[in-house]
């Protein structure tokens, strides 16, 4: 019993690493929203740069900056892993092949994986060009990872109802965006906290972050073979 | 141990387009061994009864159910048990087809040699390298249809199966269906008259509900 158990965790975690490594793949051979999503940060924030000329910039708008760039770049890379799969008409081929648990998980762990790979890119780039000062970079780093995974907990599921309908990409940020507004008003103002000298960080707000994803993960899990089974 | 029986039974499907009645009150009873052809002109819903027969789309009335060995096979399960080769079923264009593959059956993919022994049937071998884009529609059929049978499926679904082969693809594709019919079943929409003949019985749509 229990080495059946062992054994069908053990299938599961590879069949999820076999789909994610799919979904990198296919991504960077193509590398299309990848590419956008870095283009976007880059223009951004340089345009803000070029904009504030060298004014100095208040923390919390710092940290509003860097948020709203990280979110709105990540946007089109998120829904694409769904979009794509109907854009591309293989969609189909991932269902006879792949279980919904499988697909879900997979698509959530890869969404994570390239949120991250956005903020190794975005954080730095902002905190060169903003002139931020990282005064708990513990706590900023943690900010940093509790609220790419909220955020990307909560997209995910969208992206799958979206990918459904036919307005797809600019559907997905108009339906993500009251979904994590409170994810976006906690890590901005955590944020803020890690880069202002004086301010007491607050562990509440990563126990915040840490309590939403989990709630959304697992509704979503929940609610994700209804979508993926009927779409 | 003897061979897994599978049966496949439709009941009372109807779907409709809005006003329109695609079709109505469809029934049929297919066991391992059998065969089906669902024929009919263009427009008449040959794919779309497919589909709703592999549980792939829904139809308005009636159900389709499966069984293996008398035990009912859930629609959760059912994609391990069927193959299907359809316009509507697409491999990943930037994938090669042996990463296709890989990712079909993942854990369950079959040993190289015999991938590549079907690879070389189908005369794939030389292309098994390539992006899936490049590849030609005639090829890109052979390789769904490759894809479809690998896994030996108790089931196959057949959407126009000789569509985009030229005459040596589909004497391959004739030929396999021969050899494996008597060991699955097999359901294939169609209106090639030499693809229909391949199935011991048929279902011609083409009755206006209008």
């Amino acid at each position: 019993m229990k080495q059946d158990c062992v054994k069908g965790a053990s299938i599961l975690v590879q069949t999820i690493l076999s789909s994610i490594g799919k979904d990198f793949r296919v991504e960077f051979r193509g590398r299309y929203a990848i590419n956008v999503s870095v283009a976007f940060a880059f223009i951004t924030t340089l345009s803000i740069s070029f904009a504030t000329g060298g004014t100095a910039i208040r923390p919390a708008i710092q940290a509003i900056f860097l948020w709203v760039i990280l979110f709105f770049s990540a946007m089109n890379s998120l829904s694409h892993v769904f979009t794509r799969e109907e854009e591309e008409s293989t969609a189909l081929f991932l269902r006879l092949h792949s279980s919904a648990d499988t697909v879900f998980l997979s698509k959530l762990l890869y969404n994570m994986a390239v949120f991250m790979f956005l903020e190794i890119l975005i954080v730095p780039l902002c905190v060169f060009f903003f002139s931020i000062t990282v005064i708990q970079p513990l706590q900023f780093s943690i900010t940093m990872l509790a609220g790419g995974i909220a955020i990307t907990s909560a997209t995910t599921i969208i992206a799958a109802i979206v990918s459904q309908s036919g307005g797809r990409g600019s559907l997905f940020t108009i339906l993500s965006f009251p979904v994590t507004l409170p994810v976006l008003w906690v890590t901005i103002n955590a944020t803020t906290r890690s880069i202002t000298s004086g301010l007491i960080f607050s562990w509440n707000s990563v126990l915040f972050l840490a309590a939403f994803s989990i709630a959304l993960l697992m509704v979503s899990y929940l609610l994700f073979p209804i979508i993926w089974d009927e779409g | 141990m003897g061979k897994l029986v599978y049966q496949v039974t439709a009941e009372n499907i109807g779907k409709r387009f809005g006003e329109v009645i695609l079709f109505r009150n469809i029934h049929f009873s297919l066991v391992t061994g059998q065969s089906m052809a669902i024929t009919g002109p263009n427009g008449s819903g040959k794919s779309t009864l497919l589909s709703i027969t592999a549980k792939l789309a829904a139809p308005d009335r009636g159900e389709v159910v499966y069984l293996r060995d008398q035990k009912k096979i859930g629609r959760r399960d059912l994609f391990s048990h069927i193959g299907m080769v359809s316009p509507a079923v697409i491999p990943y264009r930037e994938l090669t087809a042996i990463e296709n593959i890989r990712f079909a059956f993942n854990t369950l993919t079959p040993a190289e040699d015999h991938i590549h022994d079907r690879m070389e049937v189908l005369g794939l071998y030389s292309h098994r390298h390539k992006p899936v884009a490049q590849y030609s529609t005639g090829m890109l059929q052979r390789l769904k249809l490759l894809i479809a049978t690998l896994g030996k499926p108790g089931i196959l679904f057949l959407d126009e199966p000789g569509s985009n082969l030229d005459t040596t693809g589909k004497d391959i594709i004739y030929t396999y269906l021969n050899e494996v019919r008597p060991d699955i079943i097999l359901c294939m929409a169609t209106n090639e008259s030499s693809e229909a003949g391949l199935c011991e019985r048929s279902i011609y749509l083409g009755t206006d509900y209008s």
